[in-house]
């Protein structure tokens, strides 16, 4: 249903475009680093075609992992930047903000950004946040049952000596992997500044593997090798839709954050298109197209209602304010700092052991 | 005719380098400047310290290489990638021999097929090859079932995301190197010798081992080398297949550059994997070129 409204709605926009804006032309192309995949396919879709339409500014996808974008920001300091704007995790972004790349964005020039939650807005005024979705447990319902293990309802539960190698632990190379040292890190009743107190609790778990890519979760969770691994919402999702027996749960103590953000590149000679293209990110059809295509959150408070009438959609992400507020968000700044010691730990005692 | 052959053999050393040079320089050049200039850049970095991600200051120092061959973690990294290439080579050459040496002698109608099979792993992508040995070497893959069903195993192997899954992936992604390498060279090996040593009374066993692999040694220790090399520089396999359990210095390396963003850190591994690589090459023409004096 939702898909045939969005459908419609984009036929429309598209089409009274055509009709009264048929002169919009303009010379300028932006070039947005994105992650490739579905990802960039919808955001096509639902912002960038549209915005091309109505302004004529065309829009080159450069894909990527977010750490090899933040390194090219880098390479070209002091030089032409090699994209002008760039989609980034919430980590990298606080990376990329320390070494001094992004601009910061004045939210008059983004009407749209009134309408984000909270959550959603950088409070030091660089680039929004456009999606939100949660790192929490996917586990395999039928291997759970065989082996007699209760669902899980909080981190710890990975311990369970039942479920020795049978866990999968995303390596700290991806944000699911971020997420879940911070968890052990306070299961260890330390935080995000004592990477050692997270490392020997994994240290302790009886890990199937440490897989990196999400096509290798994706293989090992329907091989049945992996019975239950830290993972985020939209790749679960993705497997319960091609009926595998997986459920993603929140523990109680606590499914992390995982964001999305948009940001404008520093010196980038197109700043007016830029803020212009991320309204258009923001925007509520947009997002409501990204959503249903792609099963991560909007940030566009607007949305809850809409969103609230379609729980069958509604369900695979964060979608509403109350589980958006029950999220628990990372202090990047002091993860960043303790990351490499992290990665030296990780490598000494969780690899090779 | 024999003198006169004698007489351009001769020659050729004196006239042909003029030439070859010529041709060869653009290509010397191109090499020079795409792999080249990035890898005395990548030293350099090595030589600096890290000051933030992706950030490298201005002052030289030999600090990470101190770090780097005086703690025992990472000399046990680098002797886990030598053994990794050396069980990969050996396994190839007791794969890929008796196979190389039939392709070498067939003149079967289907040798055009068996080839094309031999070659069949370099076709598929890195990835998808990779990947594909899920449902083969998982806990309840076909391997496992197979074995069960048999009753020769009772619990599952553990073939995958670990050391042995990142053998059976590289064995399988390199074997049509050997292959290929040694098939080349046995088929330069008449097969009239075979023959000859037959007829004197030698048994296969012995034939092979005085005159087979004494003629086909240089295919075995070029093919060895190719293989060794790209065994210990692979990062796909491993990183898919090992489950990041398997720490080498390609992934090392990987994780440095593309995660932790330590350029020196892993411009160090990646300057002292180039070194041995080289050292490792150099060695091996060495005792290539001795064999062949020696023969």
């Amino acid at each position: 249903m939702i898909q045939r409204i969005l459908g419609l709605a984009v036929g429309a926009v598209l089409l009274a475009v055509g009709i009264n804006t048929a002169s919009a032309q303009s010379n300028v192309t932006l070039r947005v680093a994105c992650y490739g995949g579905s990802f960039t396919n919808s955001q096509k879709k639902y912002a960038a075609d549209l915005y091309t339409a109505r302004t004529g500014v065309k829009i080159e996808f450069i894909d990527g992992n977010p750490s090899d974008h933040l390194a090219k920001l880098v390479a070209s300091r002091g030089r032409q930047a090699p994209f002008d704007l760039v989609y980034l995790d919430d980590n990298v972004q606080a990376e990329a903000i320390s070494a001094g790349v992004l601009d910061k964005i004045n939210p008059d020039d983004v009407p749209n950004m009134k309408l984000l939650y909270d959550q959603a807005k950088n409070k030091d005024g660089y680039g929004p946040a456009m999606i939100f979705y949660s790192v929490a447990i996917a586990y395999n319902v039928k291997k759970y049952e065989a082996a007699g293990i209760p669902a899980p309802t909080s981190w710890s539960d990975l311990w369970n000596p039942k479920l020795a190698g049978h866990v999968g632990v995303p390596t700290l190379d991806n944000t699911m992997g971020h997420a879940f040292l911070v968890a052990a890190e306070y299961l260890n009743g330390g935080n995000e500044s004592t990477p050692e107190k997270g490392i020997a609790k994994i240290a302790t778990l009886k890990a199937q593997s440490y897989p990196q890519s999400s096509s290798v979760v994706e293989a090992l969770m329907t091989s049945g090798d992996v019975w239950v691994i830290p993972w985020m919402n939209g790749r679960t999702w993705g497997l319960i839709d091609k009926g595998q027996p997986l459920r993603f749960v929140a523990p109680s103590d606590g499914a992390f954050a995982g964001y999305t953000t948009i940001d404008v590149v520093k010196g980038t000679p197109h700043p007016k298109e830029a803020l212009a293209f991320i309204n258009y990110v923001l925007d509520p059809l947009a997002q409501l197209g990204q959503a249903n295509e792609v099963p991560y959150g909007p940030t566009n408070k607007v949305l809850a209602p809409v969103l609230a009438a379609y729980p069958k959609l509604a369900q695979k992400f964060p979608s509403s304010p109350e589980d958006i507020a029950k999220l628990r968000t990372i202090n990047w700044t002091a993860f960043n700092k303790a990351y490499p010691q992290a990665v030296s730990l990780w490598n000494r005692q969780v690899v090779s052991k | 005719m024999i003198a006169k052959s004698s007489v351009l053999g001769a020659a050729r050393p004196r006239d042909a380098p003029d030439v070859w040079l010529w041709v060869l320089l653009p290509t010397v050049a191109a090499l020079a400047l795409i792999f080249g200039l990035p890898l005395a850049d990548l030293i350099a970095v090595s030589l600096h310290e890290m000051t933030g991600p992706a950030q490298v200051g201005d002052t030289l120092t030999l600090e990470h290489y101190r770090a780097f061959v005086t703690d025992p973690f990472f000399i046990t990294m680098v002797a886990r990638t030598f053994w990794l290439g050396f069980l990969v080579v050996a396994l190839c050459l007791l794969i890929g021999y008796p196979v190389a040496y039939h392709l070498a002698r067939t003149t079967s109608t289907w040798r055009g097929m068996a080839l094309f099979l031999v070659i069949s792993p370099l076709l598929v992508s890195a990835i998808v090859r990779n990947i594909g040995w899920f449902p083969l070497l998982g806990g309840s893959g076909v391997v496992n079932w197979l074995l069960m069903s048999l009753g020769i195993i009772h619990a599952p192997l553990r073939l995958i995301s670990n050391f042995t899954g990142v053998v059976i992936g590289l064995v399988h992604a390199l074997l049509p190197l050997m292959i290929l390498t040694l098939t080349t060279v046995i088929q330069r090996i008449e097969p009239e010798l075979e023959e000859a040593a037959a007829n004197l009374g030698a048994g296969p066993a012995l034939i092979f081992w005085r005159v087979l692999l004494p003629l086909s040694l240089p295919g075995v220790v070029s093919g060895s080398l190719l293989v060794f090399a790209m065994a210990i520089s692979a990062y796909t396999t491993p990183a898919i297949l090992g489950g990041n359990r398997v720490l080498v210095m390609s992934t090392y390396i990987a994780q440095q550059f593309r995660t932790v963003l330590d350029y020196p850190a892993g411009g160090t591994a990646a300057a002292l994997l180039l070194l041995f690589a080289a050292l490792l090459t150099l060695l091996a023409l060495r005792v290539r070129t001795k064999g062949g004096e020696a023969g």
